[in-house]
């Protein structure tokens, strides 16, 4: 029997088996998971240059650079520099603006037909494995629900959707639409609070998706 | 008599109050009233507000003849109208009149009047265009102080309309705001949803919103805009205070008796 595959390698092959492309030159990963991501890509992806998001530097023996700087810094930097991006996750996190200006950053460090594959959180997953902050949302933004609870952007699988096309980005793959169900004592205790909610947007938790930038390939 | 229909009345009785007749009227002044009432009647009249005595907000109040209106009457207590021109005085090809003549209505340019308010001073918040206003950037710190400044019990009655993928800065729900993200958003900032009515899209638009939103229901897929009787809630903390404070009168009394 094989070892259980690790959350972070799982996500990775995921991505590889939506159609991230295998030994792209130049990539760029980000996301909670750290040097395992990099890890992780680059066991399964090959590419030719990987660079991670982190403040620290890369481990001894790593073969992947690290870059502290932010997204928005690192897109003023280079822009356009990248064949794959390989966001892990915190994609969602803090208010509107943050997140769209988030995913513009990733649009410009993208190079033309670069690809990007994400992984999302919409506002129907779980945070903490608990879906308190679904159910009340004001509570969970005011901190009264745990001060260390994230505060996640109120973006829906379909408000996602819309604002990917609006960043100009095209859905290639996905993973996960329709995928969730409520635990069943939520949906009896909470049903009405849940009803403020369109249930088709209920059933998406976590979407991982293969995205394209528009252009012509170098 | 209905409370539709005493919003109907306050609204006609509005303009007998404020207005010359129909006759000594300037066309374009005429067909701008015309317009307040058109849109009195197919946004906000349907919930029947409560306006007898209420301090009434508008957040974008256009060129502010709604708000005069609500405030000619003499049932609104007071009326504040904010947008990000000067309709009122022919900005922004606005049809000029004058709010001066209504005691009770002030109408102003921007936001930043809203910062001057006190918390809990608003029974009424009306907004017929909240995306074309308010930027998206500090959009949630907006509707959280739109929250703060009604009394407990106090209503915001809003139109938000739903995005569509366009990339425009003008574009309707910044884009991409869908009825469950601006559901989600209300909650968050700790409204409770009263009532919604949703405008469809029309035939012409559903195409293109099937092609973008193909996993998505009907309901968020066909959805234009939606019309929300949002409520501000009396919280625990407030209803402890009002508890406590007829505890004390009580025992005043007994005292006193």
């Amino acid at each position: 029997m094989s070892p259980a595959l690790s959350p972070v390698k799982a996500l990775v092959r995921t991505w590889k088996s939506l159609g991230a492309p295998s030994g792209a030159g130049v990539v760029l990963a980000f996301g909670p998971q750290g040097p395992d991501l990099a890890r992780a890509a680059q066991e399964a992806l090959t590419p030719g240059s990987l660079t991670l998001l982190h403040p620290d530097r890369p481990p001894p023996r790593a073969r992947f650079d690290t870059a502290p700087d932010s997204l928005a810094d690192l897109a003023a930097a280079r822009p356009g520099a990248f064949d794959l991006i390989l966001a892990g996750g915190g994609l969602e996190t803090g208010d509107l603006s943050h997140v769209r200006d988030r995913l513009e950053a990733l649009v410009d460090l993208l190079a033309p037909a670069g690809v990007l594959a994400v992984a999302i959180d919409t506002l129907a997953a779980p945070v903490a494995a608990e879906f308190d902050s679904l159910l009340f949302p004001h509570l969970a933004r005011t901190g009264e629900l745990g001060e260390d609870l994230p505060i996640r952007a109120p973006l829906p699988a379909a408000a996602w959707m819309l604002l990917i096309r609006a960043s100009g980005l095209t859905l290639e793959a996905a993973d996960g639409f329709g995928g969730q169900s409520l635990p069943r004592d939520y949906a009896d205790l909470h049903a009405a609070r849940l009803a403020a909610y369109d249930p088709v947007e209920l059933a998406t938790g976590t979407l991982r998706l293969i995205l394209r930038k528009s252009g012509d390939e170098a | 008599m209905s409370l539709l229909d005493q919003a109907k009345k306050v609204l006609r009785t509005g303009r007998q109050v404020v207005l010359p007749r129909p006759e000594d009227r300037d066309p374009a002044d005429q067909a701008a009233w015309e317009d307040a009432v058109a849109l009195w009647n197919a946004l906000f009249a349907p919930f029947s507000p409560l306006i007898e005595d209420a301090d009434v907000l508008e957040v974008g109040c256009g060129d502010g003849r709604l708000l005069g209106a609500l405030a000619a009457t003499g049932r609104a207590r007071s009326a504040l109208g904010l947008d990000q021109h000067a309709y009122w005085s022919g900005e922004g090809d606005g049809a000029t009149w004058r709010p001066r003549d209504i005691p009770g209505l002030d109408l102003q340019t921007g936001l930043a009047p809203l910062d001057a308010l006190d918390e809990g001073s608003v029974d009424l918040i009306l907004g017929r265009e909240l995306d074309g206003l308010v930027p998206l950037a500090g959009l949630e710190d907006r509707l959280a102080q739109l929250y703060g400044l009604l009394r407990p019990g106090g209503e915001m009655l809003v139109r938000l309309r739903c995005g569509d993928g366009s990339a425009r800065p003008d574009a309707p729900g910044y884009g991409f705001l869908t009825p469950t993200a601006w559901t989600a958003l209300m909650l968050g900032a700790g409204f409770e949803i009263a009532d919604r009515r949703r405008v469809w899209r029309t035939p012409a638009e559903q195409g293109l919103a099937a092609e973008h939103l193909a996993q998505a229901s009907d309901d968020e897929r066909l959805t234009a805009e939606m019309h929300l009787r949002l409520v501000r809630p009396w919280e625990s903390w407030e209803l402890d205070a009002l508890r406590a404070f007829g505890d004390q009168r009580r025992a005043r009394k007994k005292k006193a008796g």
